[in-house]
């Protein structure tokens, strides 16, 4: 290699799936902490009866979905602001791995429509279910809002160009 | 504003408006006011011991769901639903302690159900209000140290005692010897002396008057509607009635009510098929026996 010539690039490649993982639980970690944990009170004892109980009671269903509607709204608050202001959460930046658009720059109305299935498990388990059946590991929203979540990988020069020829093989 | 800024206030402003819409809703719970019922059913066991083969109502048991049902914030009342002949002493005394606790948070009522005496009344007396059923079995103030003592089997078999102890009532008390006269005077002053703190508690409790507490402190039981009359209990009735003098204390009108689920453990069920294996076994063995004994008879 001649002298000067740069020894090392800086790549973008589709983020471990491990990653994603452990970043969404730290986020997960902190929103019940911060969003979740005011409501304790009014979830206590709530073991004590079967879902009929609740739904059968006028005044309970009405407060219920009150407090889901407002737990889902601050968590889609936390993720969409986080991802469109710094293109991370806090979870994404202990990762370092971060949100990158596929069209020019990554919009407001991209990060909500990504993150619409995060306010509720089951629907981001169906979400993600398309992972396993994409090349590139975007959930099926992702692919809907032209998003990815990637990392930042310094790699020597070849190796680079040995990674890049794998990406550009998939 | 740097990158960790923006983060806090983001954080700061989700936390304030969860907060602000959990004020909102109020303070009461998802699963509404409630008044609880604590079973205190069977005797009181030792305070501290928890006996493998032997069922008991351990005091630290009930005592943990006092503190808990103090705790918990949609429970506005509670009812000790007391089936209980007496039993240890100190454990008696714990769980009236905790009973007194509890009254200065939230109202407790206290009803008796098939019987109630002794340390079950002593437990029943701590609360706001008694309520027993008209025939109920309650009172029996009193103290019992009695034992089996096995001296006159001991001597018909030609077994000897040999007593090897320091300490001049080391011994006393023990089922292999006679007790002396000076040993039953100690042993009397003790019972008389719980007997006095039981009777001093009861009526404390109850607002009477110690002598005339100890007037009915015989040891006698009476029927709840003759308890009603000497004043051990303030009301007749059952659980619905109970239910409804607790709501009226609590004033929690549209308080429902919870009872625990009792959980059966493998013990429960494993002790009931041994009781049962058990009797089964005795009841084929005694009528095996039975069958020759009457041949006996028969060609007697």
């Amino acid at each position: 290699m001649p002298k000067g010539f740069p020894r090392f690039k800086l790549q973008e490649f589709p983020a471990a799936l491990w990653k994603r993982v452990v970043a969404y639980l730290i986020d997960s970690l902190v929103l019940s902490v911060v969003v979740a944990s005011p409501f304790q009170n009014f979830f206590m004892g709530m073991e004590k009866h079967g879902f009929s109980y609740y739904f059968t009671r006028f005044e309970v269903t009405g407060k219920i979905t009150l407090v889901v509607f407002a737990i889902a709204a601050l968590m889609l608050i936390y993720w969409a602001f986080m991802e469109f202001r710094f293109s991370q959460t806090i979870g994404k930046i202990i990762m370092k791995i971060h949100v990158h658009s596929l069209k020019g720059n990554l919009t407001l109305r991209q990060c909500i429509m990504r993150n619409i299935t995060k306010i509720s498990s089951i629907l981001l388990l169906v979400d993600c279910i398309h992972i396993y059946t994409s090349k590139t590991h975007q959930r099926w929203l992702e692919k809907v809002s032209n998003t990815e979540v990637v990392e930042a990988l310094q790699l020597p020069l070849q190796a680079s160009l040995r990674k890049t020829r794998e990406a550009i093989s998939i | 504003m740097s990158r960790f800024g923006t983060i806090v206030w983001l954080l700061a402003l989700l936390w304030l408006v969860s907060f602000a819409v959990s004020s909102l809703i109020g303070k009461e719970g998802i699963a509404g006011e409630s008044i609880k019922v604590i079973p205190v059913t069977g005797a009181i066991g030792f305070a501290g011991i928890n006996p493998l083969l032997m069922k008991y109502a351990q005091p630290d048991d009930i005592i943990e769901k006092l503190d808990k049902a103090g705790d918990d914030r949609n429970v506005k009342g509670v009812i000790l639903e007391i089936n209980c002949p007496g039993g240890a002493v100190v454990g008696s005394k714990e769980v009236a302690d905790a009973v007194k606790k509890l009254k200065q948070k939230k109202p407790v009522v206290a009803l008796i159900r098939e019987v109630g005496t002794s340390g079950g009344y002593w437990i029943a007396s701590a609360a706001d209000k008694v309520i027993a059923d008209p025939l109920s079995v309650t009172g029996s103030i009193g103290v019992a140290g009695s034992y089996l003592e096995f001296s006159g089997l001991m001597k018909k078999y030609d077994v000897a005692y040999e007593e090897i102890s320091a300490g001049k009532y080391k011994e006393m008390g023990s089922p292999f010897r006679e007790l002396t006269e000076e040993e039953k005077g100690l042993l009397m002053q003790k019972v008389n002396a719980i007997q006095d703190y039981f009777i001093e508690d009861v009526a404390r409790n109850r607002g009477l008057k110690t002598d005339d507490v100890t007037k009915i402190a015989t040891g006698e039981f009476f029927l709840g509607k003759e308890a009603k009359e000497i004043g051990l209990v303030d009301e007749l009735g059952n659980m619905d009635t109970a239910f409804n003098v607790t709501k009226e204390l609590a004033k929690a009108p549209d308080a429902r009510l919870a009872r625990e689920k009792q959980k059966r453990s493998l013990y429960d069920y494993l002790s009931e098929f041994s009781l049962r294996s058990s009797y089964l076994i005795g009841r084929g063995i005694g009528a095996e026996l039975k069958a020759p004994v009457d041949g006996m008879l028969i060609r007697a």
